[in-house]
């Protein structure tokens, strides 16, 4: 395997999800309609991808994903493999978009590995990059099902994590250093106690792997947990910012942030590419403040680009490259 | 005027044709006749389903609305969608609408919408919703000052009334969701009570004003009371407990409570001692005669369809049976 070093400061990455290739819409509705085996199917979502990786590469992005192509939706994907959960009838996301609603119903356990596969491929052929290990968070998965079987949420999320922790550690054992867990749920009840709900899972979740471990989180108020996000173990929040026109800054400088810090600087829900200078002004708005160094901030989207059309997300890519490399040279890192 | 209301709060789910015809319609495959054909298919089928649960008002289903503001932006002058949102706590998103400027009325949608639906229920109670002023304001983008842009979009709702007079909307119901939203402050109930005493003074059938997806905070319990409606619709079905206190240690006027029991936000299918035990703690707090009515949680769009019609089902069996307990 080639190798790649990470540069020391303004990492570029991405939160995960990439625009669905034809190859793999084409293998979700085939194996929908039981046309084709799941090893059928994933071999078949391989080609979408190497699309995916290859147009990491060619924007440059640092620490890369594998675009989560077999991923029909971030929820379903983990209920389907899951133990205890039925795929249930359509519900609406927004306009039109609907998706099939997870059903809990028995024990929730750990069956095989889910996204290893993906990822490990991914990994294969990155060429040195490192690949993130992204699955969706307990928390997530709970609150995006319907729960017919547990009389508590902290049951349910508690078993939850179990079970994916089982999926972590297998990443983690075939190498996985960057382990992503999405938590875009957690923003739409930003109380104290729903935040200790998903503490105490992640700290099933992730204590004692060896690896990155970082927290997703999207859209919503989140400045009113901030302080019990901190106390989450992870190394790293991975937050939109852009979205929301930078309204968390001032309320990291208030809580003392002090971990790595995910830093979401262009808009998944425009279409509009955001230029070099809008993200390099975003870079410093937030250096101003002193709390953390180019060191612990990675650039990235607010969230995973796979609404966006490809020719949009690849040059919202393109434009965070230049804007860390022009970065790098300004603060000495180059 | 009916005394206890057993309704369904809002919106159904679209069917699986449903949803192929807003995406044949969407690119072009289906004329506007030919999906008006499939659309009222289905709403006259949930009417019958509401009208056979006997439910005491018929609510429009709302089956080709995106969201709750899409309606009123599409067909306003000066407002247009931006991107997607979440609403409240849902799973759900919202296109936010921004307001270039004041706006202005393109079409009636109240009045088309009572047309169409005393077409398909010319004999029955009908309930018409809108979003709540407030709600609508703070949940839009705009440079224009939002007091006074609740205020634009009260005018609105009250030409829409007058209009749609002759189409007799028996129930008005005012979705204020922002009121128990955890950045609500008592200003906005203030100006919410100002927006309800607009309406009130165009409208003669019965003005609910619902609140749901949450709790009143802190010196918003107070204003409770100060809102100007003898109807309020409110869920026990997340934070029974809770509710139950604000509404002991508040007083909330005359006011009648539409009291949501049946969870529309999730798929078990409550039984009639669970839902029997929530209002008979409300009768215990507010008093018997202060019961209004029950309904769902919240619309009902958020469940799978064949979900939908069993909850409405129930509702109609438990609220006819709660009615007449409470009347014995």
């Amino acid at each position: 395997m080639t190798s790649y070093t990470l540069p020391k400061a303004f990492i570029t990455t991405v939160v995960g999800s990439y625009p669905k290739f034809p190859e793999a819409k084409d293998a979700l509705e085939r194996r929908k309609r039981n046309e084709i085996s799941e090893e059928e199917f994933r071999k078949a979502c391989r080609v979408a991808i190497e699309k995916v990786v290859r147009d990491y590469l060619d924007a440059g992005i640092d620490l890369i994903s594998d675009g989560e192509q077999t991923r029909e939706d971030m929820v379903v994907f983990f209920a389907e493999r899951l133990k205890g959960f039925e795929i249930g009838d359509w519900v609406r996301i927004f306009d039109n978009m609907y998706f099939r609603k997870p059903v809990v119903k028995d024990k929730i356990e750990f069956v095989s590995p889910m996204a290893v596969e993906d990822w490990e491929y991914a990994q294969s052929i990155s060429q040195g990059r490192p690949v993130k290990f992204i699955i969706t968070g307990p928390y997530t998965i709970l609150d995006w099902s319907f729960n017919l079987y547990y009389k508590s949420r902290e049951d349910l999320i508690m078993d939850l994590a179990r079970a994916l922790r089982k999926e972590i550690e297998e990443a983690v054992r075939r190498g996985a250093k960057f382990v992503q867990i999405d938590e875009p749920a957690l923003s739409t009840r930003p109380y104290p106690e729903e935040a200790q709900l998903l503490r105490d899972a992640l700290r099933e979740m992730l204590h004692g792997l060896d690896c990155k471990k970082i927290l997703h989180i999207c859209f919503g108020r989140l400045e009113k947990i901030i302080p019990h996000l901190l106390e989450y173990p992870v190394d790293q929040l991975d937050l939109e910012f852009k979205n929301s026109n930078f309204r968390l800054l001032p309320f990291l400088k208030e809580y003392g942030y002090n971990k790595e810090l995910g830093y979401g600087v262009v808009d998944v829900h425009s279409l509009r590419v955001e230029t070099v200078k809008e993200i390099k002004d975003a870079v410093y708005m937030l250096l101003k403040l002193d709390i953390i160094g180019p060191e612990k901030i990675y650039l990235d989207p607010d969230c995973g680009l796979k609404r966006l059309p490809r020719e949009i997300a690849i040059e919202k890519l393109r434009n965070i490259v230049r804007a860390a490399k022009e970065l790098r040279k300004e603060y000495g890192y180059e | 005027m009916s005394e206890f209301e057993v309704y369904v709060l809002g919106a159904y789910p679209r069917s699986a044709q449903i949803r192929k015809a807003v995406r044949d319609y969407d690119e072009g495959k289906l004329t506007d006749l030919e999906f008006q054909v499939v659309l009222q298919r289905e709403v006259a089928y949930l009417c019958g389903i509401q009208r056979g649960a006997g439910l005491t008002a018929i609510q429009d289903p709302l089956l080709e609305v995106q969201d709750i503001f899409r309606p009123f932006i599409e067909s306003w002058r000066n407002v247009s969608v931006d991107g997607l949102l979440r609403y409240f706590d849902n799973n759900f998103f919202y296109r936010v609408p921004v307001f270039s400027d004041r706006p202005d009325i393109q079409r009636m949608v109240l009045t088309r919408r009572a047309r169409s639906l005393r077409q398909i229920v010319p004999d029955y109670r009908i309930k018409m919703i809108v979003p709540g002023p407030v709600t609508f304001s703070y949940l839009s983008r705009t440079d224009i000052d939002k007091r006074e842009l609740a205020h634009e979009i009260t005018r609105i709702y009250t030409i829409e009334l007058e209009n749609a007079s002759s189409y007799r909307i028996d129930i008005l119901q005012v979705d204020e969701p922002f009121l128990l939203d955890i950045d609500a402050a008592p200003e906005h109930y203030d100006l919410a009570s100002e927006c309800l005493r607009e309406l009130k003074r165009v409208f003669n059938g019965k003005l609910v004003l619902a609140l749901y997806f949450g709790l009143p905070r802190g010196e918003c319990v107070k204003k409770l009371n100060d809102l100007p409606v003898e109807y309020v619709s409110l869920s026990l079905v997340e934070y029974p407990e809770r509710w139950l206190s604000i509404l002991r240690a508040t007083d909330i006027g005359d006011k009648k409570v539409i009291v949501g029991v049946v969870d529309g936000r999730d798929i078990r299918i409550e039984t009639y001692d669970e839902v029997k035990r929530l209002v008979s703690k409300l009768c215990e707090v507010i008093g018997k005669e202060r019961i209004g009515g029950v309904t769902t949680s919240t619309w009902l769009d958020m469940i799978p369809l064949s979900y939908a019609i069993s909850k409405t089902i129930i509702l109609g069996q438990y609220g006819l049976r709660l009615r007449e307990e409470l009347h014995r």
